[in-house]
């Protein structure tokens, strides 16, 4: 009987990981670190048929450790419904993917994190945690390519008035959810393409030699004034 | 040859001035670009943090009388203006790239959207900004962004915002603040993104000869570009360097541009006029939140209105207290800085930095 579960077991994983998605994400466009493989969804493909009881904090499979990191301790059903074929979060919302899916799906999954973090989904909402957008009736949002190739996204609302402050980003654009610790994106360089400051040691080298130049003229001067007196 | 100066008194006397006004000009002048020049007592007092009370209790003593009907005129007239330049810019590029590329098509679409607003301040409010310090990583994305939504030209150092490197370790020296770094963040540092301070007491609008800049009664500090004279006097003015002369004539680039102008914020400058961040009046007015705000990446800045308890400056101030840059210059800027205490990257933790 369990040779049986096992052998099912490998062909599912032969098959599903053959058939699977290949939408390969390591990084957002903020440079933050998401999900290890967007490759395995949709989850129900595998979970349909077998639900492991998701009491674990490891899993071999999809390379997520909850031993270590903030998160550690956490099991993966505080976050997942094994009933829904892990199809579902804990708070009855699809499991959904920053930039696979539209922004509102994932936003859902917001009130999760907050189930746990109060205080900082209070802030959230109010717009004191994470940063804000604003949206108006009518309006949209255009993506510009600006100076050095960085996007800017600029807005266009057909009235000037009733702009709506809103959080702009979901918790999971920032913090993945399986090791939350956010990472800086990139560093970009400075956007005016002014001429980069002098090296200091040239300033050290020319300030010396100035003074010793300046030195130099005034002993000249004082032997002269002498001499011609 | 010494002999010779001294021999006229009057001369001397001439002279001396003229050296006196040239020394103090110039002290003037360093005192204005640099903000870092500061000695350490000077900045323990500048780690002072103000209290909610005194914030709210500040009054502006500036207004500017010319808001409705006569703004409202001229913004259309500068509306038009500006969309024949860029219309006369849009067929250039539909010359160089042909009728057919998406280029031309967007760059005549975007023509036809300038729109110049000439929005008043709204009643009751008081706009302030707030910065998270250990939040920061000095990415420059603030500047970036800054540029791109207030037609800021990209040469000549324009840039409206300037981020500061500053050591974290010990007592942070201003003066040792870098400008130019290439990587961050590093550890044992911290990033203070500088801009326009907004202060409630601003020396800028003090000097300003042609009452030209002023502080309104949401607490933004505007200029008006068409009576600025570019004598300069407020960029040496201002203790944090925060405004920028505009040397060269700004060009016109149809496919970048931001059509969405208000006519004291973000409209095509003239040359010659002074110009500085103006907490993106064009988008903040109308309930909006600045661009730079919008653009961290790491949610480092909080926008909001003073008098609104639910705002989230508001939470801000109570909940972790905020700091100004050189409080002894009596400023009050409306600029905040403050400590949240989650860093980013997490001290103590692999591969954070
Ligand atoms: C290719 C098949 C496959 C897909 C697709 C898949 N999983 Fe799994 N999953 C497995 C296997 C096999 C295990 C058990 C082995 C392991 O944990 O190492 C597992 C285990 C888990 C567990 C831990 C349960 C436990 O007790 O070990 C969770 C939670 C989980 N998956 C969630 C998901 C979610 C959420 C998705 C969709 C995003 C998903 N899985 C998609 C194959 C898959
Ligand atoms: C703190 C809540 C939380 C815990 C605990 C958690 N997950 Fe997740 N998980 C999520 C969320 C939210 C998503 C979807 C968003 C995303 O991945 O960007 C997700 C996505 C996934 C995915 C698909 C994307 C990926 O990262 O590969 C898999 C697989 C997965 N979880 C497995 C697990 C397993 C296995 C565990 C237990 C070891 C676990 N999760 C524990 C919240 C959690
Ligand atoms: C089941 C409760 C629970 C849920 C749900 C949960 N967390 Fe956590 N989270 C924790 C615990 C416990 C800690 C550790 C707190 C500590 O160390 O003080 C933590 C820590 C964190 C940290 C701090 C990381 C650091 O560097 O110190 C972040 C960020 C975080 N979680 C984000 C999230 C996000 C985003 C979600 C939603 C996907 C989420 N959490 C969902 C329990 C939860
Ligand atoms: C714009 C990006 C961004 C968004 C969106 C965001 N955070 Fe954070 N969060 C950060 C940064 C940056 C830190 C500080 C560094 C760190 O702890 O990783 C942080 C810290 C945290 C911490 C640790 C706080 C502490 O004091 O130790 C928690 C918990 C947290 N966030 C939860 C959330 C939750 C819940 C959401 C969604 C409701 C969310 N965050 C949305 C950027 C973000």
């Amino acid at each position: 009987m369990k040779e049986l579960l096992m052998l099912t077991l490998a062909v599912l994983l032969l098959i599903a990981s053959t058939a699977s998605l290949h939408i390969q994400a390591s990084s957002n466009d903020n440079g933050v670190p998401v999900s290890n493989y967007v490759n395995v969804y949709p989850c129900k493909t595998c979970h349909a048929n077998f639900q492991p009881s998701a009491t674990t904090n490891v899993s071999v499979y999809h390379g997520i450790n909850l031993t270590v990191g903030p998160h550690r301790g956490l099991q993966c059903i505080n976050c997942h419904n094994p009933e829904s074929g892990m199809m579902k979060l804990q708070n009855g919302v699809e499991i959904a993917f920053y930039g696979l899916h539209n922004n509102s799906m994932v936003m859902k999954i917001n009130s999760l994190c907050g189930s746990c973090h109060e205080k900082e989904y209070e802030s959230y909402l109010k717009g004191a945690h994470g940063n804000e957008t604003f949206t108006c009736a009518g309006g949209m949002v255009e993506e510009v390519i600006g100076y050095n190739g960085v996007t800017y996204y600029q807005h266009y609302c057909p009235e000037d008035h009733g702009y709506t402050p809103e959080p702009a980003k979901p918790c999971i654009a920032c913090h993945n959810p399986h090791n939350p610790t956010m990472y800086p994106p990139t560093t970009l360089p400075p956007p005016s393409e002014r001429p980069p400051p002098p090296n200091e040691d040239y300033i050290l080298i020319g300030g010396v030699s100035v003074l010793t130049a300046g030195f130099a003229l005034i002993a000249g001067a004082a032997i002269l004034n002498k001499r011609g007196r | 040859m010494v002999e010779s100066k001294n021999g006229n008194g009057r001369k001397r006397v001439d002279e001396n001035r003229r050296t006196t006004i040239k020394i103090l000009a110039l002290a003037a002048m360093l005192s204005a670009v640099d903000v870092t020049v500061m000695d350490r007592d000077v900045f323990k007092s500048m780690l002072k943090k103000v209290g909610l009370n005194d914030i709210l209790g500040e009054e502006s003593k500036f207004s500017h009388p010319e808001y409705g009907t006569s703004l409202e005129a001229r913004a259309r007239r500068k509306e038009e203006e500006l969309k024949r330049l860029c219309m006369d810019a849009a067929e250039i590029i539909c010359e160089d790239k042909g009728e057919g590329s998406t280029e031309c098509s967007l760059a005549r679409e975007k023509c036809s959207k300038i729109h110049v607003k000439a929005t008043p301040p709204q009643k009751g409010k008081k706009y302030a900004m707030a910065l998270d310090v250990d939040k920061c990583i000095g990415c420059r994305r603030c500047e970036y962004a800054c540029v791109m939504e207030n037609n800021t030209p990209w040469n000549m150092g324009m840039d409206w915002i300037t981020v500061l490197e500053v050591s974290r370790e010990g007592v942070a020296e201003l003066q040792d603040a870098k400008k130019d770094y290439i990587s961050a963040p590093k550890p044992g540092k911290v990033y203070v993104p500088v801009a326009c301070q907004h202060c409630e007491d601003p020396p800028c609008v003090h000097v300003c000869p042609v009452v030209a800049t002023w502080k309104d009664e949401d607490g933004i500090v505007l200029i008006d570009y068409d009576r600025c004279i570019g004598c300069k006097y407020c960029v040496v003015a201002c203790p944090y360097g925060a405004r920028r002369f505009n040397l060269v004539k700004p060009k016109l680039e149809p496919v970048k541009l931001n059509p969405n102008m208000h006519i004291h914020g973000n409209i095509i400058r003239p040359v010659h006029v002074v110009e500085k961040c103006t907490w993106c009046v064009q988008r903040t007015r109308d309930g909006g939140v600045p661009a730079c705000v919008e653009a961290c990446p790491v949610g480092a800045r909080v926008f909001g209105d003073l008098n609104d308890p639910e705002s989230p400056i508001r939470q801000v101030i109570d909940e972790y207290g905020v700091f100004v840059l050189k409080p002894e210059t009596g400023t009050k800027p409306k600029f905040f800085y403050f400590f949240g205490g989650a860093q980013t990257p997490r001290r103590g933790e692999e591969g954070g930095e």
